[in-house]
């Protein structure tokens, strides 16, 4: 059984991280439930992480789609503003190296969380939330800016396209936003403990899948696209 | 059983915060040598680099780089080297499908546009493209011209690549003395009309509605006499004196000096 160790997943480990940590009754487990005492499953794997992961595969294939879309339509525009006209790359560069600052914190926000670094985990939990909130705010500017130069999302297609993916991208880190700062909050009451690690683990993956969208966006959208100027009749003029 | 601190991580081995912090930093200067390839500073929208390479070559390095970036955070942020490997395929298996959709629908758009490049919504009406004013924040668009079914029309890239063949080809065959009647068709068919109107409408340019032999404000504060000459040269090199009031929109559309003759015939008959 190769999967000896993952059936044994998160709980049996307990025991060993209660030393630490004044064991919750029952019912506080039964909150953080999901694994508790259900261990078996027929992969041997933790049920709730692989919702996770399934859950993610399958928003590979939303994103996929509005990115294809954008592509699609990319250059097709008949009318400005044009990428050329708006984008500012110096300016996303920036927004894209605080979301990948983020995601180093989620990372050190669950080693906090495995070692019961009660501290560590309030801290680092809480820096994910607000650089993730700081790339919102630079999204909001970039879109405020954008509308005021006037690219809406009825102006053209390339309006129609950008905002649609990268609003559902702001989307889901504003919900990431919401989701850790319910675990930043569960964790001044103790909620947070190597036995419910899973819960932030669960978060930090959708975290970094968020992380990685963007990813892929910046590289599509910006360096890649962020160039595009209208058609070729007016002579590259605009 | 592995120890207990390693179970909680879902088995195996598990990078330590040194480790992060270098997987942190390598993710950083991927970005910008993305960003270094792409600016290429100090200059402003100067990609010196980019421009070396080539577009398809800068292309494929970018989404090389991503690419590695996007790897970097799958497998050790999201632990996926170090986890069981069915939450790697059924992700894998996920992001598959959606590339494979993408590839779909891009290879669907692409084969059914017409040949030679144009725009399948300007297939029913003449585009002239809008253009972006920064001055007015807006766009200065002409409005379409419904385009009889019998004449092929024409596309952007018709318009923009080979605007002088279907004027050749078109009724207003070449040859005969300049006559108002060949230049009203050769405004139309160059698509003219499209930024200009002739009954007083100010469209993306100056009407021309009575324009002959009045004067002219200029841009840059002077004035001009319509006459013969001014017109060919707004023709020919249009951002030379710019009308007060209109920015540099007016393409240089490749018209000859006889097409001229004809079209100043035709603009003088529009009292
Ligand atoms: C994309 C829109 C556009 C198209 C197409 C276009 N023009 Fe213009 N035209 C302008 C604009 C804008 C101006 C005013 C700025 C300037 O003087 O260049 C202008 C100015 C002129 C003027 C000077 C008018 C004046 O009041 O002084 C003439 C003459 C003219 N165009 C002729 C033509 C002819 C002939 C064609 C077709 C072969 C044509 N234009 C096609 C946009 C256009």
């Amino acid at each position: 059984m190769a999967h000896a160790p993952e059936t044994a997943h998160h709980e049996p480990a307990h025991p060993a991280h209660g030393e630490a940590q004044p064991r919750h009754g029952g019912t506080g487990h039964g909150e953080h439930s999901g694994s508790v005492g259900h261990d078996y499953t027929t992969t041997g794997l933790n049920h709730r992480k692989m919702l996770m992961w399934v859950f993610l595969g399958s928003d590979c294939l939303f994103f996929g789609s509005l990115i294809a879309t954008y592509m699609v339509y990319r250059g097709q525009s008949l009318t400005g503003p044009y990428p050329a006209d708006i984008i500012d790359i110096p300016i996303t560069t920036i927004s894209t190296f605080v979301l990948l600052c983020s995601s180093f914190a989620m990372v050190q926000a669950l080693s906090a969380t495995n070692n019961n670094d009660q501290r560590g985990i309030k801290i680092w939990l809480l820096a994910t939330a607000i650089l993730g909130g700081i790339f919102i705010g630079f999204q909001v500017y970039e879109f405020n800016l954008f509308k005021n130069e006037g690219l809406t999302l009825g102006q053209n297609l390339f309006g129609a396209t950008f905002f649609t993916l990268t609003g559902f991208h702001g989307a889901h880190v504003t919900l990431g936003i919401i989701w850790l700062v319910s675990l930043w909050i569960l964790s001044f009451k103790g909620r947070i403990r190597p036995d419910t690690a899973l819960d932030v683990e669960l978060c930090g993956l959708y975290w970094h899948f968020v992380d990685i969208v963007w990813i892929v966006i910046f590289t599509l959208l910006y360096l890649v696209g962020g160039f595009d100027a209208g058609p070729a009749i007016l002579g590259g003029e605009h | 059983m592995a120890t207990t601190h390693e179970t909680e991580h879902g088995g195996g081995h598990h990078p330590t915060f040194m480790q992060y912090v270098f997987i942190a930093v390598l993710l950083f200067a991927i970005t910008i040598v993305e960003f270094i390839i792409i600016m290429d500073m100090p200059g402003p929208r100067e990609k010196v680099i980019a421009d070396a390479l080539g577009e398809p070559a800068t292309t494929i390095l970018l989404f090389l780089l991503s690419g590695i970036k996007f790897a970097i955070v799958i497998l050790f942020y999201m632990h996926l080297k170090f986890d069981n490997k069915l939450f790697f395929w059924v992700f894998i298996a996920g992001m598959a499908l959606a590339v494979m959709v993408g590839l779909a629908l891009i290879g669907l758009f692409t084969a059914i546009r017409p040949a030679g490049g144009g725009d399948v919504r300007a297939a029913n009406t003449v585009a002239a493209p809008c253009a972006f004013d920064h001055d007015k924040m807006d766009n200065v668009c002409p409005t379409p011209t419904p385009q009889p079914t019998s004449t092929p029309a024409p596309t952007l890239a018709a318009l923009a690549i080979s605007a002088p063949a279907p004027v050749a080809a078109s009724g207003a065959a070449a040859g005969g003395p300049p006559s108002a009647a060949r230049g009203e068709q050769l405004v139309l068919d160059y698509g003219c009309v499209a930024c200009h109107s002739t009954d007083g409408t100010v469209l993306v340019g100056p009407s021309w509605q009575g324009i002959y032999g009045s004067s002219e404000a200029l841009e840059d504060g002077g004035s001009a006499t319509v006459d013969d000459d001014y017109i060919r040269e707004s023709i020919l090199e249009p951002n030379l004196k710019l009308v007060q009031g209109f920015g540099e929109l007016m393409p240089v559309l490749g018209v000859t000096d006889e097409e001229i003759d004809s079209i100043i015939e035709y603009i003088k008959t529009l009292r």
